[in-house]
């Protein structure tokens, strides 16, 4: 079975994705994202191998071990308040970023990012269109 | 240059159960199974495939059986399939083919036209589950003559005893080096010997330093012609020296570890630059003669203050006994030798299968000769090569062994099929890899387990079948070739193995 | 190389968008947005010089491969973190991550060949040299933008 360090867990659901017999359990509702390991008899390893953050490792199967289980707050956007991402993982990604690319949009979620970009794209054109009117 | 090889296996994934899980694509190192977004299906490249197994076996849904390719060249009692493959492989490449395990060819295998003895009637058999039954086993020189003195019920032996090993049971994990095998592997294989009270070989590639105050106590050092990771705390931490002249897979070849496997873990324990290939030339440098290897022994025997046992490993060859009694007498206390089938990590596939002779013609050939010069009690045999079960070491004790290595046995418990494709460094089942990804798939806690577990399902039936012959310690069975039969063998092998033929 | 958009064609039929779920099995990777009744623009993987999508990809799926940036669908594992990197919102995860790999085997993007005005294009030149001819006129015709 899996064993879990909640500490260095960042909620991406890697694990869940990579798992073939779907022994992970990810619930999510607007508020928190939960995700829990089942007790696996399987030694495939996958999960522990293709975590981003080296969160789990593998070892011999316990019966009498809770089932592990995380959940994290889900963080809203700065725009439209919908919630997108854990914090710790939009902390790994400034982290990961170059600093003098200032990553201020990591803040943002993707879809409202998408519209900044078509505003800021088109600012020009939509102002002369509307002189035009 | 466009390949003339067919595929050696052939995989069939069931469409309808598999679920597109992704599993063997991330399972298999060799980029067999690719997954495709735009259908959501995963196909196969065959040509890659090595037939470990490990998608099979972890595949969810039981959709994927690889099996031997039904592809087949005219049949010829000449050229098989594998020598016209191997040729044309050779055609496109220009190289040494190279290889991985034991040899798989149809040699006879002299384990299995031995049968052994038991007990009825006159010599009653002893039920190992009720009464002792000894397996402990002292490996090292023995006093020809014992000067004891009994005073008042104390009892003194004045002789001074050579260092000798304590073996629980007479199964030793043989030399597989940190580089060849993952450090996961290693390391299972160092906490199973501890924790079965038997020895691991650290092989030519040097025990890390910080394994050294916990597995020191079950560890056999090695110092091989490449003299990696060797100083004075190496030969110290453990409890026997070996020097290492041959390998039953590639006598007469040193080793080549490529570069990439040289990780900077595996160059502090080699002493060696990092990413730089280590080669293992093919004779020691500095032996070339009996007289030469006796200054190495006690060269070691210095080192080691006199307090630990000095083994060397040949392989089985020709002319090997007498070579062995030169090597007893150069002050080796331990004798390994291993035989046509024993493995490698990496060998030519012309010598793996052409040099060297079996395991079982080579114990009791040697056992023969030391029996015959008188100095068998100076050294113990450690037999090694092709041993897979628990009566090959019955009958490999009973032919003149102290104690087995297992090799390929010890890592087909730890999860190994022997696809032979050990050189490529891809080890899907994380053995013999040094990809971290790809060592980490294996775990120490289960994978030591199993290792256990093996030595003491083995054990059990060694007892077993000691019982069943009337024997209640492994010492009465050594060289005790009365309990053996020969069934299906000729004349002259029946002599080298010095037993008789079945109904005798 | 990467798809570029002359936004003043652009009339807003969202056959790009069409043109890209067909070819990549339903999982679009362009999305048509409008802004008020004015205009509208897709969206598209700009392959950026320096990807933040790859420099959060632990994996190495998400690389630079010369000037565009690849996807390797071997080594994804859906985490998810390219997504909260991309700058500009055009990475999905859904499984695994989806993103323009401008339509890799094909000899033009798909959402090129397709769009009826014209207004996306691989080369920059082209388009830069048709919105400056397409201002001149209009200044030549009216003196006014």
């Amino acid at each position: 079975m899996i064993r879990v360090d909640p500490r260095l867990c960042i909620g991406c659901l890697s694990c869940s994705n990579v798992c073939p017999r779907q022994n992970i359990i990810r619930t999510q509702t607007e508020e928190e994202r939960r995700i829990r390991w089942k007790r696996c008899r399987e030694e495939c390893d996958l999960c522990v191998e293709l975590c981003p953050a080296g969160a789990l490792t593998l070892v011999p199967i316990d019966e009498s071990a809770p089932e592990p289980e995380v959940s994290f707050p889900l963080v809203g956007c700065r725009i439209c308040g919908r919630s997108y991402a854990t914090e710790p993982m939009l902390l790994r990604v400034e982290a990961a970023l170059p600093k003098s690319q200032s990553p201020e949009w990591v803040r943002i979620c993707p879809t409202c990012r998408r519209t900044a970009e078509a505003e800021r794209a088109t600012g020009d054109m939509v102002a002369a269109r509307r002189r035009r009117g | 240059m466009r390949s003339f090889v067919f595929p050696e296996f052939s995989i069939i994934r069931d469409e309808e159960r598999c679920g597109s899980c992704r599993g063997c694509e991330r399972q298999c190192a060799f980029g067999v199974h690719t997954y495709d977004p735009v259908t959501d299906r995963l196909t196969s490249d065959e040509q890659k495939c090595a037939g470990c197994q490990r998608c099979a076996i972890f595949c969810p849904e039981k959709a994927i059986v690889v099996r031997p390719s039904p592809s087949f060249y005219r049949p010829n009692a000449s050229w098989s399939r594998e020598k016209i493959e191997d040729l044309k492989r050779q055609a496109e490449t220009g190289g040494v083919l190279l290889t991985g395990c034991g040899s798989d060819k149809p040699f006879r295998i002299y384990w299995d036209h031995i049968v052994l003895n038991a007990s009825q009637v006159t010599n009653p058999s002893i039920d190992p589950l009720r009464e002792p039954m000894e397996l402990r086993t002292f490996l090292g020189r023995k006093p020809d003559m014992l000067d004891i003195r009994a005073e008042d019920g104390d009892v003194e032996i004045r002789t001074e005893i050579s260092p000798n090993l304590t073996v629980e049971t007479p199964i030793l994990f043989s030399a597989m080096s940190y580089g060849a095998i993952s450090y996961n592997a290693f390391r299972s294989l160092a906490t199973a010997a501890c924790r079965s009270g038997t020895y691991f070989n650290t092989g030519e590639g040097g025990l890390p330093r910080e394994m050294r105050d916990e597995f020191g106590r079950c560890a056999i050092v090695q110092v091989a012609s490449g003299r990696f990771g060797i100083d004075a705390e190496y030969l110290n931490c453990a409890q026997a020296v070996e020097i290492k002249v041959g390998q039953g897979a590639k006598p007469g070849i040193g080793g080549h570890l490529p570069g990439e496997k040289v990780s900077l873990a595996v160059a502090e324990t080699r002493m060696i630059p990092q990413g730089t290939d280590a080669i293992s030339p093919a004779p020691h440098h500095d032996i070339y003669s009996i007289e030469d290897l006796s200054t190495l022994i006690t060269a070691l025997k210095e080192v080691t203050n006199y307090e630990k046992p000095i083994s060397v490993k040949i392989a089985a060859v020709h002319n090997f006994a007498a070579i062995a009694s030169g090597i007893v007498r150069a002050g080796a206390d331990i004798i390994a030798i291993d035989g046509l089938r024993g493995g490698t990590g990496a060998a030519p596939k012309a010598i793996r299968d052409n040099v060297g002779i079996p395991t079982e013609l080579a114990i009791s050939s040697l056992d023969r000769r030391l029996r015959e010069e008188g100095i068998r009690n100076q050294c113990s045999i450690i037999a090694a090569g092709g041993i897979r079960c628990s009566s090959d070491v019955v009958k490999a004790i009973a032919l003149g062994a102290d104690a087995v290595y297992i090799g390929s046995a010890a890592l087909i418990a730890m999860g190994c099929t022997l696809c032979q494709k050990c050189y490529t460094g891809k080890c899907n089942w994380g053995i013999c890899t040094q990809d971290p990804r790809l060592s980490g798939r294996l775990n120490v806690e289960i994978a030591s387990t199993r290792l256990s577990n093996l030595i003491s399902a083995w054990s059990h039936e060694i007892r077993e079948m000691l019982g069943g012959m009337g024997i209640n310690a492994l010492e009465s069975l050594r060289g005790n070739r009365d309990h053996l039969r020969g069934v299906g063998l000729y004349e002259w092998e029946l002599d080298v193995l010095g037993i008789k033929g079945a109904g005798e | 190389m990467a798809v570029y958009v002359d936004i003043g064609r652009c009339i807003g039929c969202r056959s790009c968008e069409v043109a890209c779920e067909r070819v990549h099995g339903g999982r679009g990777h362009v999305h048509v947005h409008f802004v008020g009744d004015f205009a509208s623009v897709p969206i598209f993987c700009h392959h950026c010089e320096e990807a933040s999508c790859a420099a959060a990809c632990f994996s190495g799926a998400l690389h630079k491969e010369g000037d565009r940036t690849a996807f390797d669908v071997e080594k994804c594992t859906g985490c998810g973190l390219c997504n909260l990197a991309c700058p500009f919102g055009v990475v999905w995860t859904e499984k695994i991550a989806h993103k323009c790999d401008l339509c890799e085997g094909r000899p033009e993007p798909t959402c090129v060949t397709t769009c009826p005005a014209n207004a996306l294009s691989t080369d920059l030149d082209l388009l830069s040299c048709r919105a400056r001819s397409r201002e001149a006129r209009a200044i030549a015709m009216g003196g006014r933008r």
